[in-house]
């Protein structure tokens, strides 16, 4: 049983890792200077973003 | 469904747009007391009058000519996506040179609304700006703003709205620029009305004026558009600058900035702008850089300023950083408890607890250093260091734009290579550039900040300030000596000269030092429990299967049953004899794996540098990401335990163990400051080079030159201490 449990969360972060890799790579943009190694800022929103935008009154 | 209003907020760098962004918008963006944070566009929006706004947060330039990429960024928005209105925020401290990129809106006639900000700090400084004779004079509407505290927010964005409903199209302004100039434009209108694509985007005189100034895109693109055209117009363009340069000595784009100023200046003459002071006094922050940034003094304060960061770090985190390693030994000892033996048990304590956990554990200190930086950054002085760096650069063939990328990729230990690497954008040299992407990952990032201090507190712990000092300065040194290595070989050629702008200082507020800590923060802990969690489950996997032989395992039993017979039962010499025995499987184990085998492969090579083999596994991991390498060593000396739930911490584990001395931890730092970037940062390399073939040579450069160097450290250090 433990070693079911163990091949479940190894594989987990095998997919987890992949699926990051495969960001890195296909992304056709490099992250913005608000990025660093761990990924970007929540707040930042690169210009290709065409999703709408959560509304802010100043 | 009515299309938002958009907005570009465009502006001289260091003038407030940003801090504009995030109040109209909500964001957080970085806002970086220095020029050239800002070098791509960002994007929000925000409501204002039940009106949807589209914000977008243009890079700093000082003019729309193509001189560096983020005017061209930045000019490339305005002509080609339109926005209804380009807001100019002008920093009312620096009225005039902050007028020089009104001015040239006003020439490409985009509907413009100056957003004057900081007319606290003119207040301060004894300058009073009647903005209503300036909107008349320029023609534009003008709305004194304090974007810090939103004064006046609302009142822009009525003006915006106004603007933006008005039926009139604004109309590009008429400059002169002397008679040479005017006439050679006059001369060049038959060929311009030539080029009808241009003409369809940009004004007909400013074409002339940017194929004067040499604007590098404007004569591809008339090049492009009717060759026989440019040709004859580029023949004009040289013809008068030779004949400036014969009788003046000075080059059209010089004239043509002396009328632009000439202008600005009959603009704020008389009533616009009274000064309360005298017109040379000098303000506060030039008094304190007459100090911090003096030949002598200044590279000592700084010394001083970076040995007071790190000691302030050290001293104060440790409390923080014990209470962390008690909870994740109470954690170990929960789950001691909790589970069965067994590899779920195993994957707990050796690849998560001591894993991830181990790069948790520094969460203090990199918290203490990012406050010290965010201080430092938002006071203004982190300008200076650049300031003062400048100086030095050119002596190594870089650039003084090149000052950025390495300070934000770790000049004060604790920053990251990626965004570095962005920053080297701003750089025109290509060769320059490529200097500058291959040497900032040597810098000391974040990610390598817990692996220093890891190594410095176990064997150097009395002195962790200074060691953490002297690593700061040993990254510099070596930087800078590879990119004059790289610029005397590989990327030979000149170093273009550079001028930079220096800030005023300003108080950091408590808000946003807590912000731009918090942040930094939350950065390196998201990462330690996404990434770097999935990596030590992967290594912890990696050093524990694929387990050891049925032979082998019989072969530990027989000695244990041969150790029983010759022992009596329960007697001392039984017990050192069996914990021997598990101790020699528990570490035959780890070396049969598949981590371990690759990890004594390597050895044969990293012995020279006394890196052995448990050393190896963590700097191959390391490649993922820095922090790995903390996480690996962690699962490495747990697994390698009798005891792997022991709550020994892995400082305490590396001190205990006889391979490690204070020469091998010497040489292992050396290496890891300078071996080959993080993956995400070669990809960057990659990316921003344009190929990757740089990527692989900023990997094998690095490695190659920081393995000759660890071997140096090792060699010499036995030689002298061991």
């Amino acid at each position: 049983m433990q070693q079911i449990i163990v091949v479940v969360i190894v594989a987990g972060a095998i997919f987890f890792l992949g699926r990051r890799l495969y960001k890195t790579f296909s992304s056709g943009q490099t992250p913005g200077c608000g990025c660093g190694c761990s990924g970007c800022l929540d707040q930042t929103q690169s210009k290709s973003l065409k999703s709408p935008f959560p509304m802010h009154r100043p | 469904m009515k299309t938002a209003l958009t907005i570009a907020l465009a502006g001289n760098p260091n003038a407030g747009k940003t801090t504009l962004f995030n109040h109209l918008t909500g964001a957080r963006q970085h806002v970086g007391n220095y020029p050239g944070v800002t070098v791509e566009q960002k994007e929000g929006c925000c409501l204002h009058k039940s009106k949807g706004l589209r914000v977008v947060d243009l890079p700093g330039t000082y003019s729309l000519t193509a001189y560096s990429v983020e005017e061209l960024v930045a000019r490339d928005f305005i002509i080609n996506e339109k926005p209804d209105v380009v807001v100019d925020v002008v920093d009312a401290s620096n009225l005039e040179r902050n007028l020089y990129l009104s001015c040239q809106f006003l020439e490409l006639g985009v509907p413009l609304i100056i957003a004057l900000n900081m007319v606290d700090v003119a207040e301060k400084r004894g300058l009073a700006i009647n903005t209503e004779e300036l909107g008349q004079r320029l023609g534009v509407t003008v709305v004194p703003i304090i974007a810090r505290t939103g004064k006046g927010v609302d009142e822009l964005l009525d003006a915006v709205l106004r603007l933006s409903e008005a039926t009139t199209t604004p109309q590009p302004a008429f400059l002169r620029y002397g008679s040479d100039v005017d006439e050679t434009l006059a001369d060049m209108r038959e060929d311009l009305e030539l080029l009808d694509e241009l003409r369809a985007i940009y004004p007909q005189r400013w074409l002339g004026v940017k194929l004067l100034e040499n604007d590098e895109q404007i004569v591809q693109k008339a090049q492009a558009t009717s060759p026989e055209a440019a040709k004859r117009l580029l023949a004009r363009c040289d013809e008068v600058a030779n004949h400036l340069q014969h009788t003046l000595g000075i080059y059209p784009e010089a004239m043509i900035a002396d009328h632009r100023y000439g202008y600005i200046k009959s603009v704020m003459h008389k009533g616009v702008v009274t000064r309360k002071f005298v017109g040379d006094r000098l303000y506060t922050s030039d008094r304190i850089d007459k100090v911090v940034t003096h030949r002598l003094l200044g590279p000592l304060i700084m010394a001083l300023v970076l040995f007071a960061l790190y000691t302030f770090t050290f001293s104060y985190s440790t409390v923080m950083v014990d209470w962390l390693a008690s909870f994740f030994s109470l954690i170990n000892t929960t789950i001691d408890g909790l589970l069965p033996d067994g590899p779920v048990k195993s994957m707990l304590i050796s690849g998560v607890v001591d894993g991830m956990g181990g790069v948790m554990g520094f969460v203090p200190i990199i918290m203490f250093m990012f406050f010290g930086i965010a201080v430092l950054e938002d006071s203004g002085y982190l300008a200076r260091v650049a300031f003062m760096m400048d100086r030095i650069f050119h002596f190594f063939g870089l650039h003084g734009s090149s000052v950025m990328p390495f300070i934000v990729s770790g000049g004060i230990a604790g920053g990251c290579a990626v965004p570095g690497v962005m920053a080297t954008r701003t750089l025109r040299s290509p060769k320059e550039r490529l200097a500058t992407l291959l040497t900032v990952p040597f810098m000391n990032c974040g990610a390598k900040l817990p692996v220093l201090t890891l190594l410095i507190g176990t064997f150097f712990s009395a002195h962790q300030a200074r060691y953490m000092f002297l690593a700061t300065l040993l990254a510099w040194i070596v930087a800078l000596c590879a990119a004059k290595l790289l610029r005397m070989t590989v990327l030979r050629g000149e170093s273009t000269p550079f001028v930079m702008e220096l800030p005023p200082y300003r108080f950091p507020t408590i808000k946003g030092l807590f912000i731009h800590t918090w942040e930094r923060t939350w950065q390196y802990m998201k990462k330690a429990g996404t990434v770097i969690l999935g990596i030590s489950i992967l290594i912890w996997a990696m050093m524990t299967y694929p387990g050891l032989s049925d032979q082998d395992l019989a072969h530990f039993d027989a000695a244990r049953q041969q150790a029983e017979k010759t022992y009596t039962s329960g007697s001392e010499e039984l017990n050192q004899a069996l914990g021997k025995i598990d101790a020699d499987q528990a570490l035959m184990r780890l070396k049969h794996s598949y981590g371990g085998r690759i990890g004594v492969a390597f050895e044969q090579f990293s012995q020279y540098a006394g890196i052995d083999w448990r050393t190896n596994i963590a700097l191959i991991g390391g490649f993922a990401a820095k922090e790995v390498i903390i996480s690996t060593l962690g699962t490495a000396y747990s697994l390698g335990e009798v005891d792997s739930d022991d709550s020994t911490s892995l400082s305490d584990r590396l001190a205990k163990d006889s391979s490690w001395n204070p020469v091998k931890a010497l040489a292992v730092m050396v290496f890891i400051m300078f071996y080959a970037p993080c993956f995400v940062t070669v990809v960057c390399i990659a990316k921003e080079a344009g190929s990757w073939k740089w990527a692989a040579f900023s990997m094998a450069f690095n490695t190659f030159f920081a393995f000759i160097m660890a071997v140096g450290v090792y060699q010499l250090g036995a030689l002298i201490y061991l």
